[in-house]
Order: structure tokens, then sequence, then C-alpha cells
């Protein structure tokens, strides 16, 4: 994912063989039976694999670790989420690494980091950096996969959407006019003012960002050229500011206009309430959806927490902490 | 989640309402956008 952006399972108490508290083997035990029989966590495809949730649970807890990356807490509600896994499975440590990182950074730190017990476990990815990286992925379906729209999912289940909402346009009212149309961020009341959330060649948000002007300018969504050259007339125009937005940047004033995910620039405005009025626009017309992906790392330190963490986050408790960030989760129906 | 009454109906609600015309791009769209972007982006904000 991307801050200029862009994430399942238990073995009744049998034996849990050959599991390490980290850099585990991920083998365990599975099912809640005798515990006679092993499960390679690593290759695991589906809760059915462990036997039941209790099972799975068992394994990740004897792992003692979950390594995430790029996961800003006030990003769509990740904070909570986190504390809620945290919460509910104390004997599992959760390893935040690089929480402003890109979704391009999490395949980089993956492969940078692999064999060894710091490797991220799970990636949270925009699409067209997982579309680019279902090599580094290990295929899981979680309980909840027939909830899952079909177009929301790879169909082995290498990557899976979780939660989205619309591109967007937050700004400072104090200090810009209120846009009504993309076109205005062109005008000379918008000149040093306008961002987006990253590389759009890296940064899922970003990538969005291009996408809503694409469509907003008439085209199709599988030729960003009227996007590209809606930017490239911003950035001629001066009005591009080329400053990854986070919250400290619109409160000091630096990125007065951010295009980003409806629900982090509605996060925005909630987080500095008080210190800078923030609007969100959706511009009328054509509206550009997009849906963060859940992967598991073939690489996982920690196979058996990394499937645990997805079932996590599409269970209801889940789903429904996704909503409570604005966001849409997968499992819910289009309003 | 809904059928189920398991889905949060007051977080539900409180979305704002989505666009009556909306694009989800499909892999394959995504995956050629992605191309063009990698291969013009910088170029066009230089």
């Amino acid at each position: 994912m991307v801050t200029p952006r862009t994430l399942i399972t238990s073995l009744a108490a049998t034996a849990m063989l050959a599991i390490g508290l980290t850099g585990c083997s991920g083998t365990a035990a599975s099912g809640t039976g005798t515990g006679a029989s092993t499960t390679d966590a690593a290759t695991a495809t589906s809760l059915s694999a462990f036997g039941d949730l209790p099972a799975l649970e068992s394994a990740a807890k004897a792992e003692g670790n979950l390594n995430v990356i790029a996961l800003p807490r006030d990003w769509a509600n990740y904070g909570a989420v986190l504390d809620a896994f945290s919460k509910k499975y104390p004997e599992i440590a959760i390893n935040e690494a690089s929480p402003d990182g890109s979704s391009a950074e999490e395949i980089q730190a993956a492969d940078t980091l692999k064999g060894q017990d710091t490797a991220p476990d799970v990636f949270d990815l925009g699409l067209a950096v997982a579309l680019s990286s279902t090599d580094r992925f290990a295929p899981y379906k979680v309980a909840t996969w027939s909830d899952i729209p079909d177009a929301l999912k790879e169909s082995t289940g290498l990557y899976t959407g979780d939660y989205g909402g619309y591109l967007a346009v937050g700004y400072d009212p104090d200090a810009v006019p209120a846009p009504t149309q993309l076109s205005d961020l062109l005008g000379a009341a918008y000149k040093g003012k306008v961002a987006i959330n990253g590389d759009p060649t890296q940064a899922g948000a970003a990538f969005a960002a291009v996408g809503m002007a694409t469509v907003q300018n008439g085209g199709a969504v599988d030729n960003f050229q009227p996007g590209i050259d809606f930017f490239s007339k911003l950035n001629a125009a001066g009005n591009f500011v080329k400053i990854d937005p986070t919250p400290a940047t619109i409160a000091s004033g630096e990125t007065p206009v951010v295009f980003d995910w409806d629900y982090l620039n509605v996060g925005y405005g909630t987080k500095l309430a008080g210190q800078r009025n923030w609007k969100v626009v959706v511009f009328p017309g054509t509206g550009y959806a997009g849906y963060y992906n859940q992967a598991v790392s073939k690489d996982a330190p920690h196979p058996a927490a990394a499937r645990l963490w997805q079932e996590f986050l599409y269970s209801d408790a889940g789903q429904n902490l996704w909503l409570a960030g604005g966001a849409r989760p997968a499992r819910a129906p289009k309003r | 989640m809904t059928t189920a009454g398991t889905i949060d109906a007051a977080l539900l609600s409180a979305l704002p309402t989505a666009p009556t015309e909306t694009v989800v791009p499909t892999k394959e769209q995504s995956a050629a956008a992605a191309t063009l972007l990698g291969a013009t982006w910088a170029a066009a904000v230089q």
C-alpha cells in the first residue's frame, strides 16, 4: 500500500510439532482431533488444511509473531484493526515495519529480507503492484471467500480485494475555492497546491488518481492517457506539488488539495479537526472505485500467523472495522 | 453479512452515496494502464 500508498486459522490443544517461536518451519499439527497429522502452514491454501479455526489459531500462537509492512495506523482504520487483532491474540506480537511505505516497497522488502525472520508475512497492495507480484504470493482462500465478489479476487486466492472506496479530492476551504469539477484544479487559484498520494507507478492511490482523471475526461480505464495528460497540464500550470501528502503536510498548509481515496480524505479531516478545515468531494460524473488487496507472502516466516491475519481481516469483525474507517469492505454490498 | 445481519448497518448507511456511474477497473485494464503509466508518467510531469 502507499501512504503515498497504498493484507488467517487452529489446532486444538494437540501436539504442536516442530514450531519455533520465530522463523519456524511452518509445520503445525492440524485439526481438533488427536494431533496425529501435521499441516505445512506455508502451503495451506484454506482453513480446511488446518482443520478448523482453533487449529490455525494454535499454530499462529505458537509462531508468536506476525510481520506486517506499510500499514499506516491512520489508513482506513488500520490502527483499530491492528489493535483488535492484538487484543484477540495477545500471544502474537505484531511487528509493524515501514508504516508509510508503498506497495512497491512492500515487495522490495520481501525480496531483500527473504529467508530472514523479519521478512513480511503479509502484504496490503494496490492492484497494479499485486498484479505484477503474484510470484511472491502463496494462494490462500479465507473462510468467507464465497462472500467476496469474483471481480475482487484472484481465482486461486493469490490476492483478494479487502476494502476500498472512491477516489476523491480533499481540500482546505480556507486556502482554495471549493472545486466542483476536475478542470477547476487547473485554475490559478490552485497554483502550487495540488498533490497526489505518491508516485502512480508505485502507489495504488496515486495510480487511482490518474485513473479518476482519465474517466472524468472521458477516457477508458485501460488507457490512462487522458489522465496523464490532465496531470501534465496541472504540472505545466504550476499547480502540481510533488509532495506526498500526510496529515502533517495538510496541517502545515503544504498540500491544501489532495487526490486520495474518500475514506482517507475523510480521515484526514477527522485527524485534523480543530487545526484545519478539510472538505471532501467526489466529482459528479463517473466515479473511480478501487480496492486494496491482501496477500500472503510465499516466504512468510510466520505462515500460520499470516493466514490467521487473513481470516481476521475477512471476518465480520474485520470487515466492520473497515466500515468504521469509512471504507467499503469487500463483503459488504455496494452502497 | 447483510443477510446474516452481521454488518454494522449504521456504519454502512453512513457511507457517502456512490456515484451513479462507477468504474472498477479489471485486472487486465489495470495492467494496461500500469504499463502506460510506467512508460510515460515521469516525462509527463517532469
